[in-house]
């Protein structure tokens, strides 16, 4: 039998960006199970396993895939939190967002974010990106060992 | 200040003038008192030639009435002295009228002695009684003469003396006139020079406050501007970031209709279909264009040597992919090393190589050039065999997002070449083409600072 699919976290605000990576997802037939959040506090509720999601089973993820521009707690913040706290330390972190801006890259990779992607405009480019990085994070990847975490 | 230098030499002179004429009327004051002297000292010296004769005569008087030898001592000193004195007068007599007076005086004089000797002998020999000689009268007629002499000898004198006096006022009033005006020269030489100091320290004044304002005003602006510039900032954020996802949208649910309805929407759904996903990506690389150029706009300019012929060799590899499948025949002739930014450098020459591959895709042979030419600064060129351009547009081609050809003979965004006017720019020189509708075209990057 096959090892159990690991979940993936989508932190994303925008319900079409979030359609469209799912879409991307489907393309690429990619069948772990997805959970979305919406913002920030969200997602960090999620991870600590607090609030709406403190009966949330503990279970490791295959890749948190996070947009930076978030309400009310945004993406680097998240990212940083999740670094801090030495449960979380090792998890694989994409970010997956449109700014370009320099100052964001070198923010996030100061806070040893694993990938960086920009969504592109064409939805083809977008879903490959988007499904590859799905597959690589999701099947691909080794996790960290469960001794890490 | 033309004014002040004049009026500083006009002070100058005055003073100098001012100093000779002191200098001279002092000069001339003791002239005037040296000969006023020697008119005193020949009154005093005629007075006393007189009382000499006097006194011989007294002797002469007394010997004759009592025949007595030793009352000849006064006529005796007194002949004696009268010489002296004469003597001394005679150096000092100042020439002239006054000369042929003393002469006559002297004439006089001498007859006089000679009458007092002639009576004195007379008496010793006993020819003559003494009051008879006495009563003749001849030696009083005499004297009298000298005595008629003497005084209009003084009386010349005197005037002598007035006259001087008269001259050494008049020069003291006309000297005193010349310094009075000397005076009133420097004080409006002075006032001219103070009038001028003070004009222009107003001006200073003026220039000293209106220069602060203008640093103020400088100062109130850069501030603007960096706020301006901090806005900028956020508004090209926003753009790249808040912008491109409905962008994102309209293209992905486009797709994804296209994908799940392929076969059941008729043709020409599927054609709006393409209008819509290829106008979304248009504007996303418009967007992405005018990011760029905003962020080039914003580069400090980092200097550094650059060697631009490994630098072009460089873009041109990256260009590769779109020289697949075509004869494209470069010619890189030797580049210098220049002070510029590599960064904004490799943008500008990747647009100008882009451009020349991009426009010369329809010869069946590209031949695209890359040289330069020292100028003030150098002269950096690229010249392709390409479509050309018509020279009456050449003003439009370095404007943002204009552009000379339609978007279905070549893609773009018309950015390319207004990145390359701004990095000419920012190292101090322009960016400028030549062409020729079908003929090709040389575009040219003027660089300072090499």
């Amino acid at each position: 039998m096959a090892k159990p699919l690991k979940r993936i976290l989508l932190v994303e605000d925008s319900d079409n960006d979030a359609e469209l990576t799912l879409a991307a997802f489907g393309e690429y037939h990619l069948a772990n199970g997805v959970d979305r959040v919406r913002d920030g506090a969200e997602a960090l509720d999620y991870l600590f396993r607090k609030g709406a999601y403190a009966d949330r089973e503990a279970e490791a993820l295959s890749v948190v895939l996070l947009d930076l521009k978030l309400p009310k707690v945004d993406g680097l913040e998240v990212l940083r939190a999740i670094r801090s706290e030495p449960h979380l330390k090792a998890l694989p972190v994409v970010v997956l967002t449109s700014s370009k801006e320099e100052g964001d890259m070198v923010r996030s990779y100061q806070w040893g974010v694993n990938a960086y992607v920009v969504k592109p405009v064409d939805f083809s480019e977008f879903a490959k990106a988007v499904g590859q990085l799905g597959v690589f994070w999701a099947l691909i990847n080794e996790p960290p060992p469960a001794s890490m975490l | 200040m033309k004014n002040l230098a004049l009026a500083c030499i006009g002070i100058l002179l005055a003073v100098l003038v001012g100093a000779l004429l002191t200098f001279l009327s002092a000069r001339r004051a003791s002239e005037f008192q040296g000969r006023r002297q020697d008119a005193q000292i020949v009154l005093r010296l005629m007075e006393e030639a007189f009382s000499d004769l006097k006194d011989a005569e007294t002797g002469q008087r007394g010997f004759l009435i009592t025949r007595d030898e030793s009352f000849l001592a006064p006529y005796l000193a007194g002949c004696e002295q009268y010489r002296k004195d004469l003597a001394e007068l005679r150096r000092h007599a100042l020439g002239g009228a006054e000369l042929e007076r003393l002469a006559t005086l002297e004439t006089l004089a001498a007859a006089k002695l000679e009458e007092l000797a002639r009576t004195i002998q007379d008496v010793r020999q006993g020819n003559q009684d003494a009051p008879g000689l006495i009563l003749q009268a001849r030696g009083k007629q005499l004297m009298d003469r000298v005595r008629e002499a003497r005084l209009s000898l003084i009386e010349a004198q005197v005037a002598r003396i007035n006259a001087l006096d008269q001259e050494y006022l008049s020069r003291i009033r006309r000297g005193a006139v010349a310094q009075g005006g000397l005076m009133m020269l420097i004080f409006l030489a002075v006032l001219m020079a103070s009038f001028t100091l003070a004009r222009a320290m107003v001006h200073l004044q003026r220039e000293v406050v209106a220069r602060a304002q203008g640093e103020a005003e400088v100062l109130q602006l850069n501030g603007r501007l960096e706020n301006s510039n901090q806005e900028l900032e956020a508004f090209a954020f926003s753009v790249s970031h808040d912008l491109r996802a409905p962008l994102r949208h309209v293209d992905g649910f486009a797709g994804l209709l296209r994908k799940n309805m392929e076969g059941t929407l008729p043709g020409n759904a599927m054609h709006y279909l393409d209008v819509i996903q290829d106008a979304a990506k248009r504007m996303g690389a418009l967007i992405d264009d005018l990011l760029g150029y905003s962020r080039l706009g914003r580069a400090d300019l980092h200097r550094q040597p650059v060697a631009l012929g490994p630098l072009v060799q460089q873009v041109r590899a990256e260009l590769g992919g779109e020289c697949e499948g075509r004869a494209v025949h470069w010619e890189i002739g030797p580049l210098p090393t220049i002070s510029g930014d590599p960064t904004l450098l490799r943008e500008a020459i990747r647009n100008l190589l882009g451009n020349a591959l991009k426009f010369t895709r329809g010869r069946p042979e590209a031949r695209i050039q890359v040289g330069s030419r020292p100028e003030a600064g150098i002269t950096l060129f690229v010249q392709d065999n390409g479509v050309g351009f018509d020279m009456h547009y050449q003003n439009k081609l370095f404007k943002v997002f204009s552009r000379l050809h339609g978007q279905d003979e070549f893609e773009g965004t018309g950015i390319g070449l207004a990145n390359v006017a701004r990095v000419a720019a920012k190292h101090g020189g322009r960016a400028w083409a030549v062409g020729k509708v079908d003929g090709g075209a040389t575009f040219c990057m003027d660089l300072k600072g090499v």
